[in-house]
């Protein structure tokens, strides 16, 4: 058995030499932007941050001794510059992991992409799929009384949730929706069309926010894009206000963070916006219903409320439109003029009982499924430290909500981890994203190296997950890391105490 | 005297009906549900006590029904369960 470093939970300050995150804001600065009187939209941005080009330290030489547990043996020649790597054994079955799995379907710990449906939840919706199944606009019978008093009354469970009253709740198809319904909406009505003012986002907010604020970009407006603090991905105040103008229209920010759990100050931000007359538009989708939301506390005057994340029906969703002060949008669909003329279309009145089910479900819930969520949480964090040496939570360390942990195992891939984890349902970067091989855009806008941004994962914990399936993964976790590492001439290297940034790697040598 | 054998007997009906659940995962959280919000309860008096216990009969019918649904509708063996 390979001897084991002792647990260091190595930063990624370690490579911070080498690592510069660039802040370059980025601003569309278009030849068709108007003068004045056009407000504009400050977002927090995505800082690309720029990965300076490694130092260029000599080459190291030296020969790795062949341990009889190594799969590998990795001779340096110092003169030729080059590494070379002889891999032992042709059929090393000790690294096979064929039939290793266990029967039965993943345990899942994936609750930022999506939560089941909690069966008291199903159990509220079940009348409205068989014989309620009125058009809540109908105005003329009992059919569509019926189904418009339980949208009102799910409308309300929503608002209760959040400190609001029901007459500032849209049912929208989901948080994406809310979230450019919000943006678009927001931008036009007080931007005045094409070429008007500015608005932004951080780097590490959802997809849908980024390509809402892109597509105003195209449409002239100007976009301010706000770096966070590395490795936390907390959003700096004082950038915040300095990038506020006269004109500044909107801010948005997402309340926590989807991928590692990081947690926004939003009752400062709040304050900063409504003391500079600026929209703040919060996307809470991973908050609802697991940490207190109250919008007059945060000065929220627009916010994305997604239900699939609270145990909820999927294909729902609320925006929350502040009426005092009071603010408009400009509708993305046109139509009956249902929800205030905000969101015409005919109300899933199946799927808003659910919503507002869930909502009040998790009123009731909250203290205990807070309790239970930490108590997971801790016990997995901890886990994972004690067991696992150089592994990196991404994320900020105090404020977060609990049940989204990201970590990063260093000199591990983290499509073959994954691989492995099979019997373990995770994700890596968040399912918006990973159909394309990119590494996660949220952990590289913390700074997080490319190669750590593959070896991360991201486990979601909520109210169904049992002890023991965390246990379960522990288990997992240590095996199969230990295993790839095992596998690894780099870990090797690392082993023995080199420093790989301090390789002089063959294809650089020739491009010199 | 007879509350809390009312209260005992409704214990032991969720307990039951909670076991019965399906779901891995759904099972499970029943039950510790179930022992967590009689344990958290316990010593509870008057119209507190009697709120809580027609909350518990109306938990009691939403379990059986979903009981029976998750029946109709048996979700896969989890892996949990395969140990």
């Amino acid at each position: 058995m390979m001897n084991r470093m002792n647990s260091i939970l190595a930063s990624s300050a370690s490579s911070a030499s080498t690592r510069r995150a660039a802040t370059s804001a980025i601003a569309a600065t278009s030849s068709f932007l108007p003068s004045s009187g056009l407000g504009r939209l400050v977002g927090l941005g995505v800082l690309r941050g720029q990965l300076a080009s490694s130092s260029s330290a000599p080459s190291a030489s030296f020969v790795s001794s062949s341990s009889s547990a190594a799969a590998s043996a990795v001779v340096y020649d110092e003169d030729n510059a080059t590494a070379t790597v002889a891999f032992g054994g042709g059929n090393d079955k000790r690294f096979s992991i064929a039939g290793t799995f266990r029967e039965g379907r993943a345990s899942y710990l994936d609750t930022s992409a999506t939560t089941p449906m909690d069966p008291r939840v199903l159990d509220k919706m079940m009348p409205y799929m068989i014989g309620s199944y009125g058009n809540p606009h109908s105005r003329t019978h009992s059919y569509g009384w019926e189904a418009e008093t339980v949208v009102e009354s799910a409308r309300a469970q929503i608002a209760n949730l959040i400190g609001a009253s029901s007459k500032e709740i849209i049912f929208t198809s989901g948080a994406t929706e809310s979230n450019n319904l919000s943006i678009k909406g927001a931008a036009h009505f007080y931007g005045g069309g094409a070429g008007a003012g500015g608005g932004g986002g951080r780097r590490t907010e959802h997809k849908c926010v980024l390509d809402s604020c892109r597509s105003l970009e195209m449409e002239g407006y100007e976009i301010t894009y706000l770096p966070v603090q590395p490795s936390t991905g907390m959003i700096d105040m004082s950038e915040l206000e300095r990038a506020m103008r006269g004109d500044t229209l909107l801010v948005s920010i997402m309340a926590v963070n989807n991928e590692i759990g990081t947690r926004q100050p939003i009752e400062e931000v709040g304050k900063l916006c409504r003391s500079r007359k600026v929209l703040f538009h919060t996307d809470a989708a991973q908050m609802l219903g697991k940490l207190p939301i109250d919008v007059n506390a945060m000065n929220i005057d627009l916010m994305s409320l997604s239900s699939h994340k609270i145990y909820g029906p999927k294909g729902v969703g609320a925006l929350y439109v502040r009426r005092r002060p009071r603010v408009r949008l400009e509708p993305l669909f046109s139509g009956g003029g249902q929800e205030r003329g905000l969101r015409s279309g005919t109300l899933p009145h199946t799927l808003c009982v659910g919503f507002g089910a869930a909502c009040e479900l998790a009123s009731r819930e909250m203290e205990y499924d807070t309790a239970w969520v930490t108590y997971l949480s801790d016990k997995l964090c901890r886990g994972i430290e004690e067991r696992i040496p150089m592994v990196i939570r991404n994320g900020h360390a105090e404020m977060r909500y609990p049940g989204c942990v990201n970590y990063s195992f260093a000199y591990v891939e983290g499509e073959s981890l994954l691989m492995a984890l099979k019997n373990v349902a995770v994700s890596s970067g968040s399912a918006c994203t990973s159909a394309s091989l990119e590494p996660s855009y949220v952990l590289r806008a913390l700074g997080v190296d490319d190669e750590l941004a593959h070896g991360s994962l991201r486990f979601g914990i909520g109210r169904f997950t049992t002890e023991e399936e965390v246990d379960f993964l522990l288990d997992l976790l240590e095996e199969h890391v230990t295993r790839l590492r095992e596998m690894s001439p780099l870990w090797e290297m690392v082993q023995e105490g080199i420093d790989l940034k301090s390789i002089q790697w063959s294809q650089d040598a020739h491009h010199h | 005297m007879s509350a809390s054998n009312a209260s005992l007997s409704l214990f032991r009906s969720l307990l039951r009906e909670a076991r019965k659940v399906d779901n891995y995962n759904f099972r499970l959280y029943a039950i510790r549900r179930v022992k967590i919000g009689f344990r958290n309860n316990r010593g509870m008096m008057g119209n507190e006590a009697e709120f809580a216990f027609r909350e518990g009969v109306e938990q009691l019918d939403i379990l059986r029904r979903q009981v029976v649904l998750g029946n109709l509708y048996p979700s896969a063996r989890s892996v949990m369960e395969a140990a």
